[in-house]
């Protein structure tokens, strides 16, 4: 609109009846479940605290935080049996514990040098990491009722950010307990001063969750994914250089916790007054959730978050990524190996299979090395093919015909494409291996393994994928005869 | 896909439910003609979705068939139909362009003819601009214009529509009426199911009116005003509301 033109739009809107006027001022207003208080919201208050029994802000919290807990108990009974019992925990707790009793009887040097800022700000982010942002127990239909009453909405929230500072502190003491033969035994930190740090990152925890959620509903994206990662690296930093300048001069612990205890209380007082929450909210929610029971549904393929931007991160241009795409089981392979490309969980496995095997080449003797090559191979073989035929369950894939043929081939380049890479550079570590130990002509080794190591990876995949399940054989045709005699009554239209 | 000169379709249901010996339709068969379009109509609880996922393949307990050319659909190869289904069905990773790409490649449809329909489809349904993001991550209108667009992309000889009215604009409306309008021309067949009695009324040359999964009414506009009794000018609404009253009335008797 030209700058001419606006006043007399204005003048024309003031000449309008009135309630043109305020049917336009009511679309300005933004859309929220929970409005400002009015006289009906006070009305509503009053009575909702006359209701009987245990329908209050405090008794719904405390259902809502039963009914979690009794949710995610159940999701992990399910994956618990005694086989679990023996061969997974018990000896991650028996190893485990032996390796920390170990380790801390004889530190190793580095440990008795670390400064302790340096445990400290690892604490402090392990804190952020482990614990979900602010809990309010939200629920969709929330914003159908309860969000209009401003005084529930604030008590529910209030008991949701104790719950988070209890949430906080727990960890907090879990993590201190863990690092606490650094403390006592190395730096010989008095209890005032373990104290102290425990209650600063507790502290410091909460107004990091409150930090965060002001984050998320800022931003959207990739914006909120930068900001939220720097937050968290500021906080570690922060808290490092305190612990370093609290260690020298007393003065700073008081300080220190005044300005974190101060934060976290201004923040949430800024907290309950904000509105247009709830969607957040059951996001944050969703997501705490989806983070109790991830680690147990990793195999299962619709446990899965929908993409946070509107674009992909990566590949943003929809090209292909392989040669040959003109062919329809390169081009298969090609979206296949770009939506693997594209889900984190995906490359994260692929980098620490990746650099596990790269570990596990340079620590074995070299005839070792020879055979646990091969046998990687193998794994990344399998799990990529485990991909593959999950991608072929997914519901879009199954609407259209696939021939068995088409499957066949599509999956045999996707494996490559995707794996053949990784084997070839564990080849090369190999050959590094076995030139760096000879010499010499055994170099040519470490030229030749990559080659080699392509060509063996292909021969392994082919032999494998002859008794591996077939993509899309389970997928049905549509309209699949079932009977083709004409039954007795049928409507002929 | 080639349609000149075919025969049509024929769907057969015997019998089609959820569970055993409780079939939710039964004794249903109807023919479509190349480039005609077939309503499935009926009230909620009807059977259109039942009708739909037996000639997919997609229920348990189903007797039935669905030909095309006289010949099993299954047997008829991979692109003689498309379904266009009511709720969306998209891959998380991939981009709208790469959904596209991903159906003609079961086709195996050559890289020229797939970007020169791909790239008119998107343009036609307003949806080129956005051909690189998440359709995921696109409302529900826009979603359902996807599975349009993914629908059109293949040119098969039938295609089954579950409800295409949901959540478009008007506009969008517009050009899908135009689209199966030349789809109609190709010698496609429709078979689609539709609350949107108006739409129906528009788009389609006969109709099957379901009833507690039985057929109750059916035919042209025509003949279904004659089944139900009513005048010459009688829209399709007044008519379904006759029917469905009348048959309501005889339930309870």
């Amino acid at each position: 609109m030209s700058e001419e033109s606006r006043p007399a739009k204005r003048d024309a809107r003031k000449a309008e009846p009135p309630d043109v006027w305020e049917a336009e001022q009511m679309e300005e207003e933004p859309e929220q479940p929970d409005d400002p208080k009015t006289a009906e919201d006070e009305e509503e208050e009053e009575e909702a605290e006359a209701l009987p029994g245990d329908f209050t802000p405090a008794g719904l919290m405390r259902e809502r935080i039963a009914a979690y807990w009794a949710k995610v108990l159940r999701s992990w009974r399910t994956a618990w049996d005694w086989t679990v019992g023996v061969y997974i925990v018990a000896p991650f707790l028996w190893i485990g514990g032996n390796l920390y009793a170990e380790f801390w009887r004889e530190p190793p040097a580095w440990a008795l040098e670390m400064p302790p800022a340096v445990p400290s700000a690892m604490l402090a982010l392990a804190v952020a990491v482990f614990t979900a942002g602010l809990r309010t127990f939200a629920e969709p239909g929330d914003g159908l009722f309860l969000r209009r009453n401003r005084a529930w909405t604030r008590r529910m929230i209030g008991i949701g950010m104790l719950y988070t500072f209890t949430a906080k502190l727990s960890v907090t003491l879990i993590f201190s307990a863990l690092l606490l033969p650094y403390h006592l035994m190395l730096v010989r930190w008095p209890a005032c001063l373990l104290l102290w740090h425990a209650a600063g990152l507790v502290f410091g925890g909460y107004l990091l969750a409150l930090v965060r959620d002001a984050v998320s509903r800022r931003w959207s994206g990739w914006r909120r994914r930068i900001a939220r990662i720097a937050v968290v690296l500021i906080w570690a930093a922060a808290w490092g250089w305190t612990v370093s300048a609290a260690e020298g001069s007393p003065a700073v612990r008081p300080a220190a916790l005044a300005l974190l205890a101060t934060g976290g209380a201004a923040l949430s007082a800024l907290r309950l007054r904000a509105q247009g929450t709830l969607l957040h909210e059951v996001e944050t929610e969703r997501n705490a959730y989806s983070a109790s029971i991830r680690w147990m549904l990793v195999d299962a393929p619709p446990v899965r978050s929908l993409p946070r931007g509107r674009r992909p991160l990566v590949l943003r241009g929809s090209r292909p990524l392989l040669p040959g795409t003109a062919a329809p089981h390169r081009r298969l392979a090609d979206l296949w190996l770009k939506s693997q490309i594209r889900r984190f969980e995906t490359v994260r496995i692929y980098s620490a299979l990746f650099g596990l095997g790269l570990a596990a080449i340079a620590q074995t003797p070299l005839w070792l090395s020879a055979l646990v090559w091969p046998a990687l191979g193998g794994l990344l073989i399998s799990w990529l093919h485990r991909l593959v035929v999950q991608w072929y369950d997914e519901p879009y894939m199954k609407m259209f015909p696939w021939s068995e043929d088409l499957a066949k081939r599509s999956a045999d380049a996707a494996r490559a494409a995707a794996g053949a890479p990784a084997f070839a550079l564990w080849g090369l570590a190999v050959g590094v291996k076995a030139g760096l130990l000879y010499g010499g002509f055994v170099w040519l080794a470490a030229l030749a393994a990559p080659a080699v190591g392509w060509w063996l990876y292909l021969d392994l995949d082919g032999w494998m994928a002859s008794f591996m399940a077939k993509p899309a054989a389970k997928n049905k045709k549509a309209g699949a005869t079932r009977d083709d005699r004409q039954p007795a009554g049928e409507t002929e239209v | 896909m080639s349609t000149a000169e075919w025969t049509g379709v024929e769907a057969i249901v015997e019998e089609a439910g959820y569970e055993p010996g409780r079939p939710v339709v039964r004794g249903i068969r109807f023919g479509i003609r190349p480039g005609e379009r077939v309503g499935l109509l009926g009230p909620n609880g009807a059977g259109k979705s039942t009708v739909m996922k037996g000639l997919l393949g997609q229920l348990p307990h189903w007797k039935g068939n669905l030909l095309l050319d006289g010949r099993p659909v299954a047997d008829a190869g991979p692109g003689a139909l498309a379904y266009i289904p009511e709720q969306p069905v998209l891959y998380e990773r991939l981009t709208l362009w790469e959904h596209l790409a991903l159906a003609a490649a079961s086709l195996g449809m050559p890289d020229e003819e797939f970007t020169e329909k791909a790239e008119r489809l998107l343009k036609r349904f307003r949806l080129y601009g956005v051909r690189h993001h998440y359709p995921v991550r696109f409302s529900k209108g826009m979603q359902q214009k996807t599975m349009l667009v993914i629908g059109f992309l293949l040119s098969p000889r039938l295609y089954l529509v579950d409800e295409p009215f949901v959540g478009l604009d008007p506009s969008a409306t517009m050009e899908l009426l135009e689209v199966l309008d030349e789809e109609r021309a190709r010698g496609a067949a429709v078979l689609l199911t539709t609350h949107v009695l108006d739409a129906a009324e528009r788009m389609c040359d006969r109709f099957v009116l379901l009833l507690d999964g039985r057929v109750t009414a059916s035919g042209t506009l025509a003949d279904i005003r004659g089944q139900a009794g009513c005048g010459p000018d009688a829209r399709l609404f007044d008519c379904f509301l006759k029917l469905t009253e009348r048959a309501e009335a005889e339930g309870d008797g």
